[in-house]
């Protein structure tokens, strides 16, 4: 098995070189790998369907419980078939389709690639592997869509799908890890008998939404089914293969495998029947407003994806049945109506349904198989379809409560007529009209595909008891887990008359009705435009856009190259995260102010800060330095009042000294200019303002942490027994301190001696300048 | 004791134990000395520097190799450095990432003849100091450490003399290198001034006794600043917002080569040290034996002393003082798991609309170590309550480092290689590069899609490992924005791929052509063999950084 | 003890204003050397503490802590001299507003406040001290470039 699944890697190395060895051929040659996949997977057939299960493991890094391990039930087998079935009837049709194409073998080796990843998908049962052919499914849905890379609308649909759903693979991812956590296995065959584990955990909720997210994304739900429809600027092989028949399958399947464990809870009901809804009834409007036959054909699928999803929400034995076999029988139709499409496209140039008509004249086994596929679609017996729709109507019918989904369903059917009488017979019957290329009968490649699968959706549902035998029945169980065993599937085209029967036949009606008044719709929603121009790929734009402005933004306003700015920057980050720190863990001393101010210590206080002020904001330069003068004094008088008159002095003389420098040299200084803008000058002081109260709050910490005993008490008791003087300062600075004050005289010196130097230089300078 | 015996013993421990570790920085050393000897017999003309180069590196890379871990960990230098799997894990990784890179400047030609030696020179020093950082046991040597790696990573950014830019990219990553050692330094001397040592192990001990004490409170603020301060100097080294300035424009400014260099050898180093920091401060060790020579005492006063002897030798003890870190745990998780989301969204989107590749590289790393510093968080919660699941976090950890190592030298590697082709670092002349060398393409999109972490590349691997293990100690938010940033990460990554693969080629450009069979091409084509080698069989690796994180937490 | 403990406070709140004031130094001013003096500084503040410290808690960790200090501080002086020496002859300037050339690619360059000439008819005579000692030679070339800052 795991051969099989590598086997289609190994294949899309090797490809690419096959056209050199020669032009024809190469479509039929590389449909051998899928067909022989499909022969091996029906070889399973018999044990699936007998009960057995099949499983392989790889350690890959056991120490993260992460195994490369492969599984095969009834669930995966169904899956694993029509991939590779489907893969090979696409990839005879591809080359027809792209016959001459320069990068023909690049083309195959995308499409085996894919096909290897998706068998990888549905075969996994280790979640981590799981994930890993998941995100390589979108990786090669990228190459695949983006293949005609020469056209921008095909470059940026590819981009499109890849963000969408490589970002909803990685919600999975999330998601499928608190899943392995919560259910205490990362192997999806163990996951079943753990359900209750999983349901009642706490997490329950977001891992729900988490591998929703993934599988809405995938599986093109609303409000994120706008990824499709863009994808069909890929080729149409791509588009039969990945867009209709299996990628995009591939979040249905990942919730049907999912739900033994998490289906069954009131979350899930909501969550995934609702979203299901939404999505079936959006995309059957969409379809019906289109008029390009792929677009069409794309809103058709978006709503049939929603009805699966609806489906397996609903969650009974025969919801899960139904989702089985409405799958089965979707991939079939939808994926020959697309081939059918694009070899339309191929030989008339045009894809739009109002500018086709009468082609049967000059393609009539194209004809042929579009009509048989058409049926199907339409759900009429004994094609397969309709056993789809039949039960699909039972099964809405059986949810009683829940009213609402039967005339929905109803309605969503009468659509699938609608777009099955565009696609099938518009197109093909009708009178001619004028194509941009002379129509005529597409290669054998090119109708083979469609045909054999429309073929392939009759037997089945002429021989609908064996199907439901020994394909859909396994696959049903392997949903259902514990709750199998019921009602064992019966498939018959005739069940006598039931109610299901009579609804089917009235959403036929309904349905060519629709289509009768086709016109009337398309008038009607012109109206509507306005409404759905603001729809999600709208927001999606929006989203990306605003993404991609913000980042400009912020790092247009961080980056600016300047370095005083990123030191601005760092040192508020340093400062607001310490002060954010400090404010939890420092209690400020509870008395910052005693409460015996005296008057004349506040006022003090406040002339200081006034004057302060006033020599920042002095637009003089002697105003300036008179304030600084008054706050100079203003300290000195502080020293007085906490008694030190001999600092006091010293500052007074200090002060009267520098004011009196500074009037001689104020001249001989530029003026004052505003160098800065009004916004600048704000943001510093604020900026000096927050630095202050942090550094103060620092210092006060410090102080308040460990015992702090004056020195000063220490130099009192000594001054006279040591030094016999009475002034301390004076003590302190000539004899407790004399080396640092002798220190200090030399550093002035120094300093005397650079002014002196500076002043020297200066007026020489001016001279020879001038 | 008496002093006969004394030298006895330092010899002893020196020679019997400490060098033999130690062997491959002493080679390492030897190199530098024979380079500069070169040097004056060759006069730079021929290619000597490099064969000196590659031939000390190799055997450096050897020793390390055969050296084989210790059975516990064993304190070398008299408690100075650490002698464990970790240390001998991390300094593999480094040389081996100077044996790789040391090929790289090879092919891609920078430096020239001229200045090879002064470049492997200064290349060499910043490894020995990287290599004394993941080893480190002692703040000095932390302090050290960090200070080796950078002075010399100043004079490598500005080593091409004739642009202007580079001497700027020089000056602003002294400006911001002096400044964050500074205010580490000043934190470092807080921690180690109220805890009275400097020896790691020992500081544990005596954070529990204080955090333990009733008077704890009142030391809070102190080492609370202390803490934040310390984290600014890893901050800076780990490019981590709002720390990360320089780093643009210093790789902006600097060749491609220097630019790798930092990207992946000083972060790595500076995570192992920022592990070894906050693991080591975070957990009282159960056996802390004192090494049997001290020629410098570390005890202090008698009380603490005997606290020490007693927290060690009874076990129930090493539980209540861990329990006593829990708050120095959760405030370094605080603060790291702070800096990993901001760097990690901040790194991301700025990167989103660069044009030269280099600038983008610079915010893929920003955003890079923000990732690394996530599970950084959780391995800190995660040590008081289950020490086995921190290791195992840090093996993934060691995991992430090896393989960004990789990753992030292939895509300096190809930015170098097509700069010499192509004359330019700016995305949009790489347009359309898949149709003359698609071989080229295909390795520079495995990289990029492996720094995504798209799997089965290595990126991938490392990345699950690293958010399973963050998610493991509940930091659910921050699996969350991880998650929600390799989205957006995608859009840059995907962007150069895009504009290789899809973009048409502009008019009147030269026509590069890279064999996938050049030098540069093979060297190109080996890396990315490796990413999808490690993304595929990646137990191995992870086996041995498992072995290597066994040993933490002692 | 308590002599100890008020002893070690003086000189702690002494480094923290030694570190303060280079950190203040460091963000504010604008002429690369005076930025790198800055630097020091706040590593000299560093060192004080540390031998507070180490006095303190009577061991000699803080002070072998302050010799590997010194000698890395000289290392990052070498080098940032050299820096200096470098971006001063690229640009005849020692004003780190200078150096504002790698930026994002879009962003428009930020000019920062100039310092403005003196008036040019500005001539009055400055005051002459009376000479003492040997007038140095000056270099012309070194006078037109000094910086103003």
């Amino acid at each position: 098995m795991t051969f099989a699944v590598l086997s289609g890697f190994l294949a899309a190395v090797v490809v690419p070189f096959l056209p050199r060895f020669g032009r024809y051929g190469t479509g039929r040659t590389v449909a051998l790998v899928p067909a022989a996949l499909t022969a091996y997977f029906g070889s399973y057939i018999q044990p699936v369907g007998a009960g057995e299960t099949f499983r392989t493991s790889y350690a890959w890094a056991p120490a993260l419980r992460v195994e490369f391990s492969l599984h095969l039930d009834g669930l995966g087998l169904l899956f694993a078939l029509l991939v590779s079935g489907i893969g090979a009837l696409v990839a005879i049709y591809a080359g027809g389709y792209l016959s001459g194409h320069r990068h023909l073998g690049r083309f195959y080796g995308f499409l085996l690639f894919f096909m290897a990843s998706m068998l990888g998908v549905v075969l996994a049962d280790n979640m981590l592997t799981l994930f890993v052919f998941w995100e390589l499914t979108s990786l090669t849905s990228y190459l695949l869509i983006g293949f005609d890379h020469e056209r921008e609308e095909s470059r940026k649909a590819a981009w499109q799908a890849l963000l969408v759903t490589g970002g909803g693979g990685l919600a999975l991812l999330a998601g499928l890890l608190m899943l392995g956590e919560a259910a205490g296995t990362m192997e999806l065959s163990e996951l079943a008998s753990r359900g209750g584990d999983v349901r009642s955990h706490a997490l329950y909720l977001p891992i729900l939404l988490l591998i929703l997210l993934g599988a809405f994304t995938k599986s093109a739900q609303f409000p994120f089914h706008f990824w499709l429809p863009s994808a069909m600027e890929a080729p149409a092989p791509v588009s039969a293969y990945l867009h209709s028949a299996t990628m995009v399958k591939a979040g249905v399947y990942l919730l049907a495998r999912l739900s033994p464990a998490m289906a069954g809870t009131d979350a899930w009901w909501y969550l995934v029947t609702l979203g299901g809804t939404a999505t079936m009834v959006c995309g059957a409007y969409l379809a019906l407003c289109g008029t390009d036959l792929k677009r069409i054909l794309a809103y058709s699928t978006v709503s049939a994806l929603g009805v699966l999803v609806m489906l397996l929400g609903m969650g009974s034995v025969l919801a899960a049945q139904a989702a089985m076999v409405f799958l089965l029988a979707h991939a079939l139709y939808k994926g020959a109506l697309f081939m059918v499409a694009g070899a339309v496209d191929h030989e008339t140039g045009s894809r739009d349904v109002d500018r086709l008509g009468g082609l049967w004249r000059a393609m009539p086994v194209t004809a042929a198989a579009a009509v048989l596929a058409a049926l199907s679609m339409a759900g009429i017996a004994p094609f397969f379809g309709f056993l789809g729709k039949e039960m699909l109507l039972e099964a809405s019918l059986e949810s009683g409560g829940r009213w609402f989904l039967l005339p929905v369903v109803v309605l969503a059917g009468a659509v699938f007529v609608a777009v099955a009488c565009m696609a099938g017979f518009r197109v093909f019957f009708g009178s001619s009209l004028p194509t941009p290329k002379q129509p005529h009968e597409a290669p054998l490649s090119l109708w083979l595909g469609p045909l054999l699968a429309s073929a392939v959706g009759l037997a089945l549902g002429l021989f609908a008891s064996y199907a439901a035998a020994w394909i859909v029945s396994p696959a049903a169980t392997a949903i259902l887990g514990e709750r199998t065993g019921h009602q064992p599937l019966k498939l018959a085209l005739w069940h006598g008359l039931t109610p299901a029967l009579a609804l089917s036949g009235g959403s036929i009606l309904l349905g060519l009705l629709v289509y009768a008044n086709r016109g009337r719709i398309l008038q009607m929603n012109r109206r509507l435009e306005v409404l759905l121009r603001h729809g999600p790929a709208w927001w999606y734009d929006l989203a990306l856009g605003g993404l991609n402005r913000f980042a400009l933004a912020q790092t247009r306003l961080l980056q600016t190259g300047y370095l005083r700015h990123y030191l601005l920057v760092i040192f508020a980050a340093t400062v607001g995260l310490s002060g954010y720190v400090l404010i939890g863990s420092v209690e400020l001393p509870a008395r910052l102010l005693g409460p015996e101010i005296r008057f004349h210590e506040a006022a003090l206080a406040g002339l200081l800060l006034l004057a302060a002020l006033a020599a920042v904001r002095s637009s003089t330069r002697l105003a300036a330095v008179a304030a600084l003068g008054v706050v100079g004094y203003g300290v000195a008088l502080v020293f007085i009042l906490y008694g030190a008159p001999d600092l006091a002095m010293t500052q007074f003389a200090i002060e009267t000294l520098t004011v009196i420098l500074l009037v001689l040299v104020l001249y001989r200084l530029p003026r004052y200019a505003v160098l800065s803008s009004r916004w600048v000058r704000i943001r510093d002081a604020a900026f000096a303002l927050v630095t202050g109260a942090t550094v103060t709050a620092l210092v006060l910490a410090a102080v308040h942490g460990p015992a702090y005993e004056s020195v000063s008490r220490y130099y009192a008791e000594r001054s006279f027994a040591e030094a016999h003087g009475r002034n301390i300062v004076n003590v302190i600075l000539v004899d407790f301190r004399a080396l640092d004050t002798l220190g200090e005289i030399t550093v002035l010196a120094v300093a005397a001696v650079g002014v002196h130097a500076l002043l020297k230089l200066r007026p020489k300078n001016r001279e020879d300048a001038a | 004791m008496t002093f006969y015996e004394l030298v006895q013993n330092s010899l002893r421990d020196s020679l019997g134990t400490s060098i033999p570790a130690f062997a491959p920085e002493l080679l390492l050393c030897a190199t530098i000395v024979m380079l500069l000897l070169g040097r004056m017999f060759s006069g730079g003309r021929s290619n000597l520097a490099y064969v000196i180069m590659m031939v000390g590196c190799l055997a450096a890379f050897v020793v390390a190799w055969r050296t084989d871990a210790p059975e516990k960990p064993v304190e070398i230098f008299t408690g100075m450095l650490v002698h464990d799997s970790f240390a001998l894990f991390m300094r593999r990784l480094l040389l081996l990432f100077v044996i790789l890179f040391t090929s790289f400047t090879r092919l891609s030609g920078t430096p020239d003849r001229q200045t090879a030696t002064e470049f492997y020179t200064l290349i060499l020093g910043a490894t020995l100091g990287m290599c004394l950082m993941v080893s480190a046991n002692h703040m000095l040597i932390v302090f050290l450490g960090i200070e080796m790696a950078s002075v010399p990573s100043y004079a490598l950014v500005g080593v091409i003399k004739e642009r202007r830019v580079s001497a700027e990219a020089a000056l602003k990553f002294a400006v911001f290198g002096g400044g964050a050692a500074g205010v580490m330094l000043y934190g470092i001397s807080l921690l180690v001034g109220t805890l009275g040592t400097a020896h790691l192990p020992t500081m544990s001990v005596r954070l529990a006794e204080l955090l333990g004490s009733s008077a704890g409170s009142e030391y809070h603020p102190i080492l609370v600043l202390a803490g934040l301060m310390i984290m600014v100097g890893f901050a800076f080294k780990l490019s981590a917002v709002p720390f990360h300035f320089w780093t643009p424009d210093v790789f902006e400014g600097a060749t491609a080569e220097v630019a790798a260099f930092l990207s992946i050898a000083s972060k790595a180093a500076a995570l192992a040290l920022l592990l070894r920091v906050t693991l080591g401060l975070g957990h009282v060790p159960s056996t802390l034996d004192t090494p049997t020579t001290v020629p410098v005492r570390y005890a202090v006063s008698e009380d603490a002393g005997t606290a020490t002897a007693e927290s060690a030798s009874v076990s129930g003890l090493v539980t209540d003082s861990n329990a006593a870190l829990l708050p120095a745990r959760q405030y370094s998780a605080w603060l790291i798991a702070l800096f990993a989301a901001v760097t990690c969204t901040f790194g991301n989107l700025a990167a989103y609309g660069q044009d030269n590749m280099k600038r983008l590289l610079a915010y893929s790393t920003i955003a890079h170590a923000g990732y690394m510093l996530m599970p950084v968080a959780a391995a800190i919660l995660l040590a008081g309550t289950d020490p086995e699941a921190s290791r195992f976090t840090v093996a993934a950890i060691g995991f992430y480092i090896a393989v960004y190592l990789f990753m992030n030298l292939g895509a300096f590697a190809l930015v170098a290689f097509l700069r010499n082709e192509l004359g330019s670092e700016q995305l949009p002349d790489y347009a359309g590069l898949a149709r003359r060398s698609p071989g080229f393409v295909i390795c520079a999109a495995v990289v990029m899609f492996s720094l995504v972490g798209l799997p089965p590349l290595a990126g991938f691997a490392a990345k699950f490992a690293i958010f399973a293990q963050t998610y493991e100690a509940g930091l659910l938010s921050l699996v969350v924005i991880g998650v929600l940033n390799t989205l957006f990460s995608l859009f840059y990554y995907l962007r150069v791929v895009k504009t290789m693969v899809l973009d048409p080629e502009p008019e009147g450009r030269p026509a590069p052509t890279i064999r996938i069979w050049s030098n540069a091409g093979f060297y190109c084509a080996l890396i990315a063999v490796l990413l999808v080698a490690l993304g595929v069989f990646w137990n191995p690796l992870f086996a041995e950084a498992q072995f290597a994180a066994s040993m933490l937490l002692p | 003890m308590n002599n100890e403990l008020a002893l070690l406070n003086n000189y702690l709140v002494v480094g923290a204003v030694l570190f303060g004031i280079g950190a203040i130094g460091f963000l504010s001013r604008r002429n690369m050397i005076v930025m790198f003096l800055a630097a020091e500084m706040m590593l000299q503040g560093i060192s004080v503490s540390l031998v507070a410290w180490s006095r303190y808690h009577n061991d000699f960790g803080g002070q072998m802590f302050v010799v590997f200090i010194i000698t890395v501080a000289a290392c990052e002086a070498a080098i940032a001299l050299a820096l200096i020496l470098m971006l001063f002859r690229a640009s005849g300037s020692l004003d780190i507003a200078v150096w504002h050339h790698l930026r994002e690619a879009n962003q428009p360059a930020y000019v920062d406040e100039e310092i403005p000439e003196p008036p040019p008819g500005d001539t009055a005579a400055w005051p002459r001290l009376v000479p003492a000692g040997i007038e140095p030679e000056i270099d012309r070339e070194d006078t037109d470039h000094r910086p103003h800052v």
